[in-house]
């Protein structure tokens, strides 16, 4: 027997052991990528669930396995005294408050509160758009895109979340994107009263680590789902769920920095929205 | 060339079955060594025995016309009570009498408990007893005998036991064994009105205990109690990967899962909310099995600590039963007061809150001084309450000397202070001079 033969014969005897520990090192994890969460069965019996207390899916409802894991943020302060004096004109002496610092300009207040979030008010309001509040939704986005880009209050990060509407005004909800993912703890809300801006509010967070680490299996979104109505009981009123996505949330701290959960959020079409901590279940309080 | 690719591609084969051999050997762990590393026990110390959670709040030796006094953390303290405790205890521990001591019997000792002392079955303390809990117990002695009389609280009704003379012998000697040197007598400030100053009077209530003359005291040395963090986030999380991390301004630590909380800085704070709700229907020797349970797991039951109260109390909304207990450091006899102190809420669900921030005493350090006399004392927070903060009718409930922690991180001390509570406030005063240290309102 030739070198060249025992060769090929090792290379294919090597080549099945290393098959064989792959397959005994890997394959579990295969499995999983391959695996769905939430059968089409499994959705059924649980929008049926659902429906028993007055429930309605009408989201898309994402059914393979999702990981992720904390994301270590901390408030955003960086950008505080440049959006005071972008508002202001200047950076006035500020009030001391009870629990914020009151920034005073023309037809302007400003609160910047230690734990980051920031509040303008405009008083009697800025122009926004003719008819600004019967405004179809995408022109309405384009109008406070534009006021916010001519304030300079404009985050690269704001991704759209929804449209609160209520007979006097209308709130747009923006949420920070942390690449692709939303990031639910940071927001922008844009109140729009008639056809003018009357108030921002803008908390904002700095993700300091990649959730890469520690990343770990989350609980399918109809365990989510079936644990929120569970928290929740009956809907006196049909209630349907608008939207059903994986991000990250955690309430507003007045701390150096924290890990924020990832969550699966739910908006109904009454615009609550609702978080459940995707790795315990547990409801997360607003 | 084809030959040269195929060595190649066998050396690489080779190296890549070994890298899979070593970690399909190394590299993940069996089940069975993740449920072993699980079965690990997550605890500080294990519990304590019922018949070492309950010590005396005081012990007094009678020695002819002097009295005097035993606290936890004395020389003499756990000599005398481990002896007394011993002899209420077994099969020995005295026969039950219908009748009282002869009224000739001297009383040797008296101890005093609170948290009450259990007794009867299911305890270790006087079995025979038809007491279900004591308030008091006397030693007395006449001759080649010993009586303990037990006293139940509230009622203040009595039942003896009769000690075996040997057992009376060994006690009698015990009580003589408390050398008086170095102690100041103590005196019991007699019930009624005491006059302090023109327009000045203070009501006194039953059980006031106070040293007769000054005493020698110095400031005390502490350390902040060390905790193991990760032993301690172990005890509390069962599944760490869980639990997520805030990190507040002042550098303390809060750690979560969603369902509990545990903020670590100078002391640990710790709350379980969804378990407030949950009954409170232990009686009260599984209450304190249950509390030397809970300590011991979490953070551990020092040599200086002993356990102050434990009541059923109304918390939450809505009101809702549950245990509150609390621990004390004593050094030498005297507590430490200030923020050296561990509580705990608990019920049937588990422990529902819990802070602990503890010192470690060390040694006297600085030179010693004598303290004001109680007279001196009493009159300064008399003084201070009718003049600064118009009380009217004062009424004295508790007075003793002890020390009172600073807030300094850098140099923890125990300043001797005179702890005195004049309707419902309770003062601290610089034993030196009396300076008002810390006013604490009911």
């Amino acid at each position: 027997m030739n070198l060249e033969r025992a060769k090929s014969i090792f290379i294919f005897v090597f080549l099945g052991l290393n098959l064989f520990l792959g397959y005994h090192l890997f394959w579990s994890d295969a499995l999983r990528l391959a695996r769905v969460a939430v059968s089409k069965e499994e959705l059924r019996r649980t929008e049926a669930k659902l429906a028993g207390q007055n429930y309605f899916i009408d989201a898309v409802i994402c059914r393979t396995v999702q990981t992720s894991a904390f994301l270590t943020v901390s408030p955003c302060l960086d950008k505080q005294a440049e959006i005071v004096s972008r508002i202001t004109g200047i950076l006035p002496h500020p009030v001391q408050l009870e629990d914020a610092l009151l920034y005073r300009g023309q037809g302007r207040e400003v609160k910047v509160y230690p734990s980051g979030l920031i509040q303008i008010f405009f008083e009697p309001g800025e122009y926004l758009a003719e008819g600004s509040s019967g405004l179809e939704e995408r022109k309405l986005l384009l109008a406070v895109d534009d006021f916010l880009l001519g304030q300079g209050l404009k985050q690269a990060q704001a991704q759209f979340n929804y449209v609160e509407r209520t007979p006097n005004r209308l709130t747009v909800h923006y949420y920070q994107n942390y690449h692709g993912t939303p990031l639910f703890a940071g927001y922008l809300k844009v109140t729009v009263e008639g056809e003018r801006v009357t108030a921002i509010e803008l908390y904002w967070l700095e993700p300091l680590e990649s959730p890469l680490e520690r990343k770990m299996e989350v609980i399918p979104v109809t365990e989510a789902l079936l644990r929120l109505v569970e928290e929740l009981g009956p809907s006196p009123l049909p209630r349907r769920i608008v939207k059903a996505e994986l991000g990250f949330f955690s309430r507003e701290y007045n701390a150096e920095k924290w890990e924020v959960p990832p969550v699966w959020r739910f908006l109904t079409d009454d615009q609550c929205e609702f978080f459940v901590n995707a790795f315990t279940g547990n409801l997360e309080d607003l | 060339m084809h030959g040269r690719l195929k060595s190649f591609l066998l050396v690489f084969l080779v190296a890549l079955s070994l890298f899979l051999t070593y970690q399909l050997w190394y590299g993940r762990m069996t089940a069975a060594v993740i449920d072993e590393k699980l079965d690990e026990p997550v605890y500080f110390e294990k519990p304590r025995p019922l018949a070492e959670i309950i010590t005396p709040q005081r012990i007094f030796v009678h020695r002819k016309e002097e009295l005097y006094h035993l606290r936890e953390g004395d020389r003499d303290f756990h000599l005398v009570w481990d002896s007394v405790s011993a002899a209420m205890q077994g099969e020995g521990s005295g026969s039950a009498l219908t009748g009282t001591p002869p009224e000739d019997s001297r009383v040797l000792l008296t101890v005093q408990f609170s948290p009450v002392l259990p007794v009867g079955p299911g305890t270790p303390w006087l079995i025979d007893s038809r007491f279900r809990v004591l308030e008091q117990i006397e030693l007395r002695h006449l001759e080649d005998k010993a009586w303990i009389v037990a006293r139940e609280p509230g009622k203040g009704e009595a039942e003896a036991f009769l000690f075996p003379p040997d057992q009376a012998a060994l006690l009698y000697e015990l009580c003589n064994s408390v050398s008086p040197a170095g102690r100041a007598p103590y005196l019991r400030l007699s019930p009624g009105e005491l006059q302090l100053g023109p327009g000045l009077k203070v009501s006194i209530t039953e059980g006031i205990y106070v040293p007769g003359v000054p005493v020698q005291l110095a400031e005390l040395a502490l350390k902040q109690e060390r905790l193991d963090q990760e032993l301690l986030l172990n005890t509390f999380f069962v599944n760490r990967s869980l639990v997520r991390v805030i990190e507040e301004r002042d550098r303390s630590l809060i750690y979560t899962d969603g369902e509990k909380g545990l903020r670590l800085s100078r002391g640990l704070d710790y709350w379980h909310p969804q378990l407030a709700q949950e009954p409170a229907t232990l009686t009260y020797v599984s209450a304190l099995n249950t509390v030397s349970r809970l300590i011991g797991y979490y953070g551990g039951w020092p040599e200086t600590l002993r356990l102050e109260s434990i009541a059923l109390v109304k918390k939450n909304v809505p009101p809702q039963e549950i245990y509150c207990t609390q621990w004390r450091s004593y050094f030498s006899g005297y507590p430490l007061l200030g923020k050296a102190h561990a509580t705990m809420f608990f019920n049937d669900g588990g422990l529902v809150e819990y802070q602990r921030n503890l010192c470690e005493p060390l040694y006297f350090a600085g030179s010693p001084f004598t303290t004001a006399h109680y007279l001196e004392a009493l009159q300064a927070a008399a003084v201070y309450l009718h003049t600064e903060k118009g009380t009217e009718n004062l009424v004295l409930e508790e007075m003793g000397l002890a020390f009172r922690v600073n807030d300094s991180v850098f140099q923890l001390r125990g300043v001797p202070v005179w702890a005195i509570r004049l309707s419902g406030t309770l003062l601290l005063l610089k034993a030196s001079d009396l300076t008002l240290l810390e006013e604490i309102a009911p």
